[in-house]
């Protein structure tokens, strides 16, 4: 099992960098192109919820690699307003891996998870 | 001016100047004042590649180099009207715009010819694993590092966009006519209302490519086979389709 932890600021020119971190730790653990692929599109949206321009705050992105599953666990520092389950970026987010979650954690930080699953299409 | 002796006017102008010497001084003058007279052609034109992504400015600008390149080699004597003889000159200068200055980071030209590589390569294996191709499938293909066949997705991303034999906003079916058997799927969106719109003034490839994608469930490789591009192309449109989207439901 790997960890990787990368915290950026909470702004939308970051996406990139998340994006990219997410399809180098993903070609650890066996996903196939296409997944790797609908990852990079699955992070772009799931950080586009947690975006807040107006504030000097961090996302805390955590990766973790276990066998042929790669969870991504994005934080948001800041009281963000949970994601809307019926809103477009909410669709899109869940087709594109096989998993997603969001819940708000004790100190208000709202909390997406992404799982793909190595051999299992989303 | 009457359409007619506009026309009749626009012919005495470019036969004038295909029978003047190439240093005589009038030439330059004539020619001035027959790329003023079909600047209006220009614009019509760059107007119909508007919304892909390039400042309309730009692409009034090559096309008025298209528009130059016609009047140049106009050939009165063969009959045809200039402005049938200029249009696909201009709309080849646009295109070749498109084709050359649309990559929205400069790739180094190692990483583009990586990108080829590891396009090609992930073609060929999804054919014979009937399958998607892991990484490292491709880097042992390719013999590469796993990094480097990501590097190559990555720099393929960068690039931006554009659908050059896509229909425009004005000539697309409008999505209500298509939308039908997705509602059900929609129903439970929220936005459809506010989406509708935005997917309409996509061009039709790009809205194919959407509902396929989400409301059918097909993954890229299905959707490039079904279209007959390259599972990449696909990558790229859907890139470029949700962050319009995104953007465009966030404003």
């Amino acid at each position: 099992m790997a960890t990787i932890h990368i915290s950026v600021p909470a702004q939308a020119e970051y996406v990139g960098l998340v994006r990219s971190t997410s399809a180098h730790v993903a070609a650890q653990c066996d996903l196939t192109m296409d997944q790797i692929e609908d990852l990079r599109l699955a992070v772009n949206e799931a950080f586009a919820f947690l975006v807040d321009p107006t504030s000097d705050s961090n996302i805390d992105i955590t990766f973790v690699v276990d066998g042929s599953t790669l969870s991504i666990t994005l934080k948001s520092s800041h009281t963000a307003q949970e994601p809307d389950r019926n809103s477009f970026g909410w669709t899109v987010l869940s087709a594109l891996v096989n998993e997603v979650a969001s819940s708000r954690n004790e100190h208000g930080r709202i909390i997406i998870e992404l799982t793909a699953m190595a051999g299992v299409s989303a | 001016m009457p359409e007619a002796d506009s026309r009749h006017h626009d012919r005495e102008m470019l036969e004038q100047l295909a029978a003047l010497d190439a240093n005589s001084p009038e030439r330059e003058a004539l020619r001035a004042a027959l790329i003023e007279r079909h600047l209006p052609l220009v614009h019509f034109l760059a107007r119909k590649f508007m919304d892909r992504g390039e400042p309309l400015d730009d692409l009034v600008q090559v096309g008025t180099i298209g528009l130059i390149k016609s009047i140049d080699r106009f050939d009165p004597s063969m009959g045809f009207e200039f402005s049938t003889f200029a249009t696909p000159t201009i709309v080849g200068e646009i295109k070749r715009h498109f084709r050359d200055k649309t990559w929205a980071i400069r790739i180094p030209r190692r990483l583009q010819e990586l990108g080829v590589q590891v396009s090609k390569a992930r073609e060929e294996l999804t054919h014979a694993l009937d399958r998607s191709p892991t990484p490292a499938e491709i880097s042992k293909k390719l013999d590469i590092d796993v990094s480097e066949v990501i590097e190559a997705i990555e720099a393929n991303s960068a690039y931006n966009t554009v659908s050059i034999d896509g229909g425009n906003a004005e000539d697309s079916p409008s999505l209500g006519d298509t939308l039908g058997a997705w509602d059900d799927a929609l129903d439970n969106v929220e936005y459809r209302e506010s989406l509708k719109p935005l997917i309409a003034a996509m061009d039709e490839r790009e809205q194919t490519i959407l509902l396929r994608r989400f409301f059918d469930n097909k993954s890229q490789s299905e959707i490039a086979a079904e279209l007959g591009i390259s599972q990449m192309h696909v990558s790229r449109i859907l890139n470029k389709t949700l962050t319009q989207l995104r953007e465009a439901l966030s404003s």
